[in-house]
C-alpha cells in the first residue's frame, strides 16, 4: 500500500477529514509505518477462502409487529440544531 | 468491606447484614477519598446510585431481587449507553451526549438490582492500548502513577484494582479488558463473540468485540456473566448459549491439559514476567493439570490481519459522528460539507483519526482485495489454527503482555503501541474466550496471565483461574494509595 | 435511424411491512415528522439492526412473481457514504449476494412481445427525506428512514419510453397484485431510476451512460427517456462526448440538467455487514411462499369473465391496477348490476383517472359511493347520464350522494304524463324533423330524442323517452 499525498488526500476526503499541513506531514509518516506493518498480511500462509463463504447459521428474523417509537423530544435532546420537528444542517446540495 | 469481593458483599445484603445503601455510601466515600486521582472516572453519579441503592435495598426486603449481586455497586466504561447519563466515549466529539436508552447488559444489571456508580475513563472510541488517548486526560496507573494503566478500558480496570465499585464493565476488541487488567492487577475476562450483547456498546469493531467484567477474582467475573449473558432479541450476533457460570466454577480441573504458547516467551517479553506466567503451570499442577510448550506460528501474523479488520469496521462504525442528529458540531459550517469535515476533524482524537484513514483506505477501490479481503482469509486461518491446537490441549497459556505497564509518553509511534496486543488480538480474530488475571509482580508491578479456550468454554476458564486464586493471594493485593484516605 | 438506445431501470420500491428494515418502528406513511424513529434507525451510539422477517418474505415472493431464483444464502453489505439523509452514514444493502437473480418481466408493446431481463433484486432500507429551505437550510425528517426497500434491476434491454412504461406498469402491477407494495408513486413508494445511453445502431459497443435518479411519475418518466435519448444524439452528431454522469430531470423545462458533482463517482467501500449473520433459507420456505402469492391480474381476468359475465376487453381494463380491480370486486359486493357497475368503472373511472394523472390506488371515490349511485340508477331514481356526471363530482368533492340529487335536482324523471306533453311539442315544433323520420332518416329520430332530453336537463328516464316520443309519432303517422 503506497501512502503518499494524493491517497492521503483522497482517504481524507473520503472520510470527511482536513488536517493541517505540519499535521498531515506526520500521519502520512505514520500511516507509511502502518502500511508497512500491514503488508505483513501477505506473509501468512495457507490462507483460506474468506469467512463469508461458509455456510455459518443464519440469522434470526424479528416478527413484524411494531413496537413503540421512542419520543420526539429525547431523540431530538442532543441535537445541535432543530426546529422541534425536524432537525436542521446548513444547505445541502 | 472493601477486602470482601463482590458475591460475598451481596450474601451479606441479602442476609441484612449490610444494607445497599450503606455499602454504596462507603464505596462513594472511598471514591471521593482517592478523588479520582488515577483519572479513572469520567461521570460520577452520586445522588443517582443513592436512589438506586435505596429502591434496590426495599426490594431486596420485600424478596424482590434474587441475584447475587442485587444491591452490590459496580461501574460502566464509558462507551457502554445508560440512560440519561453522559456517555463521551473519552472523546470531544461526544463530551456533552447523553444515552436515550440503556445497553443490554444495564437493563439486565438494573433489573437484577446491580447499582451503577458512574462512567469510567477509556482510550477514545476504545481506540489504545495506553489509556493515553484519552480527551479527558490520561488515566494512571494505581501501582505507579508514572505509568500508564492500559486500554482501552483504563478506568474500568483502576476502578477495580481500587475497590471503587466492586465490578467494572470493560470492553474488549483486541484486548481491551485483559491487557490493563494485566497492568493493575485484576481479573478479567472476553467472553466468546456474541455470548454478551453489544446492544448499547458504542461499536469500534463490530465483529471483534464483546463487552466484559473486570474484578477482583474470576467469581465476580462469573457472578457478572450470570447477569449479563444471554441471546439478545436487539443484537443479531448473540447465540443461543446459556450456562450457570458462578455455578461451575468450584468443578475438579484434574487433568486438565494446558498448552503454553511458546512464541510468546519470545525475546520480547519481560524476563520476570515470563517466569510469573510459567509458574502458574506449576500451581496449576497442583490440581493436577498437565502442561507443556507448545508452537502456533500464527500469532506472529495477527496483528495486521486484526488492524487492517478492526480499522475498516472502525472506519464505517464511526462515520455516524458527523454532527447533524448528535455530537460535536463545529462552529464554523456555512455548508453541509463544511459541518462534517470540521466537525469530524475537531472533535476526534489523533488515533481515532488515523484508524478511520487506515480502515478507509483498506475498504477503497483498488485497495479491498489486497487487504480487507486478504485480512478476513487470514482470520479463518487464526481460527483454523486455535481448533488445531485445541485438538490437543484443553487451554492455552501465554502472558496477557509482553511487558509491564509503560511509563507514560514512552511509546511515541503508533505502531509501537500496536506490538503490545500481539498476545490478545489473535483471540478477537477468532471469537475465542480469554481470561487474563495477576499472577504475580515485577519491580513492584502486576504482571498478567492470559488463558485462552475453545468457544464456549468461557465457564471452564473462570473455573481453573478461581482455583488458582484459592491458593494464591496476588489477586488480593492492593495497590498502595497515592492520594489521602487509606485503602 | 441510425441511433437506438439503450436503457436499464433501477426501481425502488416500498415494501408495506408493518415495520421497518431494521427495527421495529412503525413504517407509516404521512405521519407527524420524528415521530417514527429509535436508536436504531436514527443512527445513535451503540445501536444494531435486526432484520424484519416479513420484509424477506415480501422480497422473495416479489422474485418469485418476477421469474427470479431465490438465493437460499444472501448476506447484507454496508454501503458507505455521507448524506445528511443517511444516519449511520452507510446504507445496508445488498451487493455481493443478493437476494433473487435472473428473472424476466415479458411486456408487449403494441403487439410486439419482448422479454426484458432482470438482473437482480436486492434488499436495502430507505433514507431520511430532506427539506431544502430559500434560507438556505436543510431540514430533515427520518421517519421514512429504514422503511425496507427492494431494488429491482434490469438488463440494459429496454429501447424506447414505450418499453419503459410498458415495463414499469407490468412491474407495477405484479406487485400491487402481491400485496407487498402500494406502489403509490405519488408517495414514493416507488421510485425509478433510469440509465441511458445511445449508440449507431451497428456498433456492439455501449455508449456512455447516464442516469436520472428518483423518477416517480410515468408522466415525467416517458419525457425524460424521450428527452435525454435526443439529446445525446444530439451531442454525439455534433462531435461531442456523453459524460458519465448523474442528471436532473428538470420537469418544466422539460431536459436534463448536468448536477456539476465532482463526486459523481462514488467509491462506496461496500464490505459485508458485520452486524447481520446471513440470511438462509430453507427451499421449504421458498415453497411456502410460492403457495402464497394471491391470484395476479390474468386470474383476475378470468375470474370476472366467467363469474361476473364481463366482457374479456372489459376484464383486462378494470384489472389493469389492482385498486381498480379491488374497487370493482369489493363493488360488486355492494351491488347487483354488475353489467352497468364494470361498463361504468370502464368508461368512467378509468377517463377520471387518466384526466387526473392519478392511479386507482391514489383515487379518493369509495367503492361504497360508487356503488350507492349504481343502486340508484338501477333502480330509476336517476339516469345513467344522472350517474355518470354524479360519478364524476364524487371523484373530486366529498359529496353526500342523495343530499346532492336533491340539491341539484337530479332525480330522474319518469312519469308519463309530464314527459308526453313535451314530446307531443318538441316534436311539432321541429316539422322538419319530422318529415325526415317519416322518411326513414333514423338520425332524425335520435335528434328528436335529444331534443326531448335536453328540455329536461337530461333527467328524463330514456326508456320512457322513447316510449314517449314513439307513441307521438305512431300518432303522427297514423294520423296523417
Amino acid at each position: 500500500m503506497k501512502i503518499n499525498a494524493e491517497v492521503f488526500e483522497y482517504a481524507s476526503k473520503l472520510a470527511k477529514l482536513k488536517f493541517s499541513q505540519a499535521d498531515a506531514a506526520k500521519e502520512m509518516e505514520n500511516l507509511k509505518d502502518i502500511a508497512v506493518f500491514v503488508e505483513g498480511l501477505k506473509e501468512i500462509p495457507d490462507t483460506l477462502p474468506e469467512q463469508t463463504e461458509r455456510r455459518e447459521p443464519g440469522a434470526k428474523l424479528r416478527e413484524d409487529v411494531s413496537g413503540v417509537p421512542f419520543e420526539r423530544e429525547t431523540l431530538m435532546e442532543n441535537s445541535s440544531d432543530n426546529d422541534g420537528e425536524l432537525f436542521i444542517v446548513p444547505q445541502t446540495i | 468491606m472493601f477486602d470482601i469481593t463482590a458475591v460475598k458483599i451481596g450474601e451479606k445484603i441479602k442476609k441484612g447484614e449490610l444494607s445497599a445503601v450503606d455499602v454504596t455510601v462507603a464505596t462513594i466515600d472511598r471514591i471521593n477519598a482517592l478523588s479520582g486521582h488515577y483519572n479513572e472516572f469520567i461521570t460520577l453519579d452520586v445522588q443517582g446510585a443513592v436512589a438506586q441503592a435505596e429502591r434496590v435495598q426495599k426490594g431486596i426486603e420485600r424478596g424482590e431481587f434474587l441475584s447475587a449481586l442485587a444491591g452490590v455497586p459496580f461501574v460502566v466504561k464509558d462507551n457502554i449507553c445508560v440512560k440519561g447519563m453522559k456517555m463521551t466515549c473519552a472523546s470531544k466529539m461526544l463530551e456533552n451526549f447523553v444515552s436515550p436508552y440503556d445497553a443490554t447488559v444495564i437493563t439486565r444489571l438494573r433489573k437484577a438490582g446491580a447499582i451503577i456508580l458512574g462512567k469510567t475513563n477509556m482510550d477514545e472510541f476504545a481506540m489504545g492500548s495506553t489509556g493515553e488517548n484519552s480527551y479527558f486526560g490520561a488515566t494512571l496507573n494505581p501501582y505507579d502513577e508514572r505509568r500508564v494503566a492500559g486500554g482501552s478500558s483504563s478506568g474500568s480496570a483502576v476502578a477495580a484494582a481500587l475497590r471503587e465499585g466492586f465490578y467494572s464493565l470493560g470492553t474488549d476488541t483486541g484486548g481491551s479488558i485483559r491487557q490493563p487488567c494485566a497492568y493493575c492487577g485484576v481479573t478479567g475476562i472476553k467472553t466468546t463473540y456474541g455470548v454478551v450483547s453489544r446492544y448499547g456498546l458504542v461499536a469500534h469493531a463490530s465483529s471483534l468485540e464483546q463487552i466484559g467484567p473486570m474484578a477482583v477474582d474470576a467469581e465476580t467475573c462469573a457472578a457478572v456473566l450470570d447477569l449479563i449473558c444471554g441471546k439478545d432479541k436487539f443484537d443479531s450476533t448473540t447465540v443461543d448459549y446459556n450456562v450457570e457460570y458462578l455455578n461451575s466454577i468450584s468443578n475438579d480441573i484434574k487433568g486438565l491439559k494446558i498448552g503454553v504458547l511458546s512464541e510468546s516467551f519470545s525475546d520480547k517479553t519481560d524476563k520476570t514476567l515470563g517466569d510469573n506466567v510459567l509458574k502458574v503451570c506449576d500451581t496449576l499442577k497442583y490440581f493436577g493439570a498437565q502442561a507443556e510448550m507448545f508452537s502456533m506460528p500464527i500469532t506472529q501474523y495477527t496483528l495486521p490481519a486484526y488492524y487492517v479488520i478492526s480499522s475498516a469496521e472502525a472506519s464505517s462504525n464511526l462515520a455516524r459522528y458527523d454532527g447533524v442528529r448528535y455530537g460535536l458540531r463545529s462552529n464554523f459550517c456555512n455548508n453541509i460539507e463544511e459541518l462534517y469535515v470540521n466537525s469530524r476533524s475537531e472533535g476526534f482524537g489523533d488515533e481515532v483519526k488515523r484508524r478511520i484513514l487506515l480502515g478507509t483506505l483498506v475498504l477503497s477501490a483498488g485497495y479491498y482485495d489486497d487487504y480487507y479481503k486478504l485480512a478476513l482469509r487470514a482470520r479463518e486461518t487464526v481460527k483454523k489454527a486455535f481448533e488445531k491446537a485445541f485438538e490437543k490441549y484443553d487451554v492455552i497459556l501465554s502472558p496477557t503482555t509482553p511487558k509491564v505497564a509503560p511509563k507514560i509518553n514512552s511509546i511515541i509511534k503508533p505502531i509501537d503501541m500496536y506490538f503490545g496486543d500481539a498476545y490478545t488480538v489473535a483471540v478477537n480474530l477468532a471469537g475465542l474466550p480469554a481470561v487474563s488475571f495477576p499472577c504475580g509482580f515485577s519491580d513492584g508491578l502486576p504482571t498478567g496471565a492470559q488463558l485462552i479456550g475453545p468457544a464456549f468454554s468461557d465457564a471452564k476458564l473462570l473455573n481453573i483461574v478461581h482455583q488458582y486464586q484459592q491458593i494464591t493471594d496476588y489477586h488480593k493485593k492492593t495497590p498502595e494509595c497515592k492520594k489521602e484516605g487509606q485503602v | 435511424m441510425k441511433w437506438e438506445t439503450v436503457i436499464g431501470l433501477e426501481v425502488h420500491v416500498e415494501l408495506s411491512t408493518e415495520t421497518k428494515m431494521f427495527c421495529s418502528c412503525p413504517a407509516i406513511f404521512g405521519a407527524e415528522p420524528n415521530t417514527l424513529c429509535c436508536p436504531v434507525c436514527m443512527g445513535m451510539p451503540g445501536a444494531l439492526p435486526t432484520i424484519n422477517a416479513k420484509a424477506v418474505e415480501y422480497a422473495a415472493m416479489a422474485g418469485l412473481a418476477l421469474n427470479c431464483a431465490v438465493s437460499p444464502y444472501s448476506r447484507f453489505d454496508r454501503k458507505n457514504y455521507f448524506y445528511p439523509d443517511l444516519p449511520k452514514a452507510y446504507q445496508i444493502s445488498q451487493l455481493y449476494h443478493p437476494l433473487c437473480t435472473n428473472g424476466f418481466i415479458e411486456i408487449d408493446v403494441n403487439g410486439n412481445k419482448k422479454k426484458i431481463r432482470i438482473k437482480e433484486i436486492h434488499m436495502e432500507e430507505d433514507a431520511g427525506k430532506l427539506f431544502h429551505s430559500d434560507s438556505g437550510e436543510t431540514k430533515i425528517d427520518f421517519n421514512r428512514c429504514g422503511i425496507p426497500l427492494i431494488e429491482i434491476v434490469s438488463e440494459a434491454d429496454l429501447s424506447d419510453e414505450e418499453e419503459v412504461t410498458a415495463y414499469l406498469e407490468k412491474l407495477k402491477l405484479t406487485l400491487e397484485y402481491l400485496g407487498v407494495s402500494t406502489c403509490r408513486m405519488q408517495e414514493g413508494a416507488l421510485r425509478a431510476d433510469i440509465n441511458l445511453s445511445v449508440k449507431k445502431k451497428d456498433e456492439t459497443e455501449l455508449g456512455v451512460r447516464t442516469e436520472m435518479k428518483n423518477m416517480n411519475s410515468f408522466r415525467e418518466i416517458r419525457r425524460a427517456v424521450k428527452s435525454e435519448s435526443e439529446r445525446q444524439i444530439s451531442v454525439l452528431e455534433n462531435g461531442g462526448v456523453i459524460v458519465q454522469e448523474t442528471r436532473r430531470w428538470d420537469e418544466e423545462k422539460g431536459v436534463s440538467v448536468s448536477m456539476r458533482n465532482k463526486e459523481n463517482v462514488h467509491d462506496y467501500r461496500y464490505f459485508p455487514e458485520p452486524d447481520l449473520p446471513p440470511i438462509v433459507l430453507e427451499s421449504e420456505w421458498i415453497d411456502l411462499v410460492k403457495n402464497k402469492i394471491p391470484a395476479l391480474a390474468h386470474e383476475r381476468v378470468l375470474k370476472y369473465v366467467e363469474l361476473f359475465g364481463v366482457s374479456h376487453a372489459d376484464a383486462k381494463i378494470i384489472t389493469s391496477q389492482r385498486a381498480l380491480a379491488d374497487f370493482f370486486e369489493n363493488v360488486c359486493t355492494r351491488c347487483e348490476n354488475v353489467k352497468m357497475a364494470s361498463n361504468l368503472i370502464v368508461t368512467e373511472v378509468v377517463r377520471l383517472l387518466k384526466d387526473d394523472g392519478i392511479q386507482a390506488s391514489d383515487m379518493k371515490l369509495s367503492a361504497e359511493k360508487f356503488a350507492q349511485i349504481i343502486n340508484l340508477a338501477d333502480r330509476g331514481d336517476i339516469n345513467v347520464g344522472t350517474a355518470k356526471k354524479i360519478i364524476a363530482v364524487a371523484f373530486s368533492q366529498n359529496i353526500d350522494v342523495p343530499d346532492y340529487i336533491k340539491s341539484n335536482s337530479l332525480e330522474q324523471i319518469n312519469d308519463e304524463l309530464v314527459i308526453l306533453p313535451v314530446a307531443k311539442d318538441v316534436v311539432e315544433s321541429n316539422p322538419k324533423s319530422l318529415s325526415d323520420y317519416m322518411s326513414g332518416k333514423k338520425k332524425a329520430y335520435g335528434f328528436l330524442v335529444g331534443q326531448i332530453m335536453e328540455q329536461f336537463g337530461f333527467k328524463a328516464n330514456p326508456t320512457k323517452v322513447n316510449e314517449c316520443l314513439m307513441k307521438i309519432l305512431d300518432e303522427k303517422s297514423g294520423g296523417n
